[in-house]
């Protein structure tokens, strides 16, 4: 059998360079173009040197090379791109599939067009290779456009990073395998047949991290839109709140205009006295106010009383605003809004308006704030299902609710708890102090 | 003031100490004449199931006085419990001469001469583990009862039932204050610790270093026998080595606590989540 020639690894280098140049240019945050332009020959450079070195290599350190390899696309990225180290990954694992796939096809093609004798002359093949690594790589540009915003970070979690890891290193070791070693169950054997094998099991991995990102953007799409909903529905709720308290301030307009002419017209002292006192007894009501040293908290808490006071809900609450000074009002809004709101939803399924009882307490204690959120419920009911969390109508929203505070009471390196003890549900949230914000002196602490 | 008020950490002294008198007295208004009944060292902090609860009701309003008093006795029925109620009629009253003798206060927030708050707070300073409720009406919303340890409040006109949960969660804060002891082999004999004294355990090789708030004792034995020991009781193992009480974590920064004593002890990681919630329950359920 003849011995076809293999990929020259002056075109590995390149190939490992574009590819990386690729998505580098996918970025908005990268390098300016000078220095980018200096970076990227630099680059050039080192990978196929790199490429040239390995070829050197005994087959048994092959890995060793392609390690550098990697090594160096990854850090071209990091460098130009400015991301992340995880993005960085991220990218690499990608560029090193599409570095592979292209160097693959054009190969596969090369060897079909000029392999067999008498075809032309080695600058066409030159001219040939260039148009095929011009045409690929600006198609694939095209394409991966579409799946990256160029000013949004990726923000890859290391979970999404283990698993394009994973499936740029299986895609290049089987596409190689038939290469290190014909004698496996997966080597090719017959000619340029293992040429086309190895583009297709790279196209195969290129299609696989193409769809993995198509999901990345899906799930973030999906979150995006919950959290825009959720959004829209406190300040639809804003809304009508505020739109209630202008129609009593309206009532008591007309009340006092009238109250007022009452009083002009009155003689006596002493009645006069007494409508005085009614009338402050009138709008007493109104000043209920919450004042609890935290401006978010008091728009939230002053809502949600005249919310359970209209449903008939016993809200009370013992709360130093000032505690939570370190919290975004975004961070505040959701925490107390979502657990006020699940309390109220629960106390609502119990019949009997008497044991409709909301309890709320912040404070601080040693290095820590403790929210407390505690509501009666009715035993039975919460039982049915097993878990003590959700059984309400909205069970979409509601669980979305725990998970917002869970997420922002970690956000803060604290925790959130759920406990039924007694016919009382306990909400509770726990946060570190914050050490720049912490206002005691460390003598109060150690106290 | 705040500062004094806000009690965050309390820590009973060793069994013998004389009970209830804590140090100096700072106050001046709380000393006096009144004499009320008076129980022997910490006779008054545990009350069992049938033991008398001492409860002081503090309103200016007569009928309003008497409707907590209705309240009272039918909780008694329902609940089998029996309780010494004794009435103030204005916060003046129940400050002049105040003894910490009462298990539960009801303190009414409005009141001519002194106010509940006011009069919690002058309370506070002598007597640090009364549980406080106040009593109030709607125009008083925002109390900051949090500067007095008081952190829920029962709404006037009180509701049997609002008010019996009130009861029942005091009742209940009561009883979890039962002081317990640990009997340690050290060295030359047998010591007793109590419990909520103890700062950490730090397990050394075949001994087991017990950190309390007054030294450290070295016990015969492995960290696993005292762990099982103290099962149920706040502590928590926040790596293989420690053993600690929830009680004096005085902080969280990145993977150590911060303990009472200026110890700083390593969290492992997988154990970070565990011992945050484990902190979040200790602390929210024990001041509720």
């Amino acid at each position: 059998m003849e011995t076809l020639p293999d990929i020259p690894r002056v075109l590995t280098g390149i190939a490992e360079w574009a590819a990386c140049l690729l998505y580098v240019l996918l970025r908005r945050q990268r390098l300016p173009v000078r220095r980018l332009v200096l970076v990227a020959a630099l680059a050039l450079g080192v990978l196929v040197a790199v490429q040239e070195l390995a070829d050197r290599l005994p087959l048994a350190l092959w890995s060793l090379g392609m390690a550098a390899a990697v090594a160096a696309m990854y850090t071209f990225i990091v460098t130009a791109a400015r991301v992340s180290a995880r993005d960085a990954g991220y990218f690499a694992a990608r560029a090193l599939v599409l570095a592979e796939l292209v160097a693959a096809l054009h190969w596969q093609m090369h060897c079909f067009f000029f392999l067999p004798e008498g075809r032309p002359g080695v600058a066409w093949q030159v001219a040939f290779g260039a148009v095929m690594y011009v045409a690929s790589f600006v198609l694939v540009y095209l394409i991966e456009t579409r799946h990256f915003r160029p000013a949004q970070p990726l923000e890859v979690t290391s979970g999404e990073l283990a698993s394009a890891v994973a499936i740029a290193l299986v895609t290049f070791f089987m596409s190689n395998i038939s290469f290190l070693n014909a004698n496996t169950p997966f080597s090719g054997r017959l000619g340029l047949e293992i040429f086309y094998i190895r583009t297709l099991v790279d196209l195969c991995g290129f299609v696989a991290l193409y769809a993995q990102q198509g999901q990345r953007l899906q799930l973030r799409a999906r979150a995006d839109v919950k959290a825009v909903d959720e959004m829209l529905r406190r300040q639809h709720e804003q809304y009508l709140q505020s739109k209630r308290s202008i129609e009593v301030v309206d009532r008591k307009y007309h009340d006092l205009k009238h109250q007022i002419a009452v009083l002009r017209a009155e003689r006596d002292e002493g009645k006069r006295a007494s409508y005085l006192d009614d009338l402050e007894a009138s709008v007493s009501g109104y000043a209920a106010q919450a004042r609890t040293g935290n401006g978010v908290l008091d728009v939230i808490l002053t809502s949600k009383s005249l919310e359970c006071a209209e449903k008939g809900v016993d809200l009370t609450y013992v709360a130093d605003g000032a505690t939570i000074d370190f919290m975004s009002a975004m961070d505040v809004s959701a925490v107390f809004g979502n657990a006020l709101d699940n309390a109220i939803d629960a106390v609502m399924a119990v019949p009997e308006p008497e044991k409709r009882l909301i309890k709320v307490a912040l404070y601080a204690t040693g290095g820590f704030v403790l929210a407390t959120f505690e509501n009666y419920f009715d035993g039975t009911l919460k039982t049915e299902d097993g878990a003590i969390v959700t059984r309400r109508a909205d069970r979409d929203r509601h669980g979305y609710g725990l998970k917002s505070i869970r997420h922002t009471a970690e956000k803060y390196g604290g925790s959130m708890t759920v406990s039924a003890e007694d016919s009382w549900f306990a909400l509770r949230i726990l946060l570190p102090v914050p050490a720049t914000s912490r206002t005691d002196d460390p003598g109060a602490l150690a106290r | 003031m705040t500062r004094q008020a806000r009690v965050t950490y309390h820590r009973p002294r060793p069994a013998g100490a004389a009970g209830r008198d804590r140090g100096p007295r700072r106050a001046t208004p709380l000393r006096g004449g009144r004499k009320g009944p008076r129980r022997g060292g910490r006779g008054r902090r545990t009350p069992e199931n049938g033991t008398v609860i001492r409860i002081g009701i503090v309103e200016d309003d007569a009928a309003s006085a008497a409707l907590l008093l209705d309240h009272l006795r039918r909780y008694e029925k329902d609940h089998g419990e029996q309780f010494d109620v004794t009435r103030f009629a204005d916060g003046a009253q129940v400050v002049a001469g105040y003894r910490p003798v009462f298990d539960i206060l009801l303190l009414d927030v409005e009141m001519p001469e002194l106010d509940g708050f006011s009069a919690a707070e002058k309370i506070r300073q002598v007597d640090r583990d009364v549980v406080i409720v106040f009593i109030t009406n709607m125009t008083q919303y925002a109390i900051r009862g949090y500067e007095v340890d008081a952190l829920s409040y029962v709404l006037k006109p009180v509701p049997y039932f609002a008010f019996s949960q009130e009861i029942k969660r005091s009742i209940a804060r009561l009883r979890r204050r039962s002081a317990d002891y640990l009997l340690l082999t050290v060295d030359g004999g047998l010591v007793r610790v109590a419990t909520d004294d103890i700062v950490f355990l730090e397990s050394a090789k075949h001994r087991t270093t017990v950190h309390t708030v007054d030294g450290r004792y070295s016990v015969v034995g492995p960290l696993k026998s005292l762990e099982a020991e103290l099962e149920g009781k706040s502590f928590f193992r926040s790596n293989s080595g420690y053993l600690v009480n929830l009680r004096h974590v005085l902080g969280v920064q990145g993977s150590s606590a911060l303990m009472v004593g200026g110890h700083d002890l390593l969290i492992s990681r997988p154990r970070k989540k565990a011992f945050l919630a484990a902190l979040t329950d200790y602390l929210g359920a024990r001041h509720a």
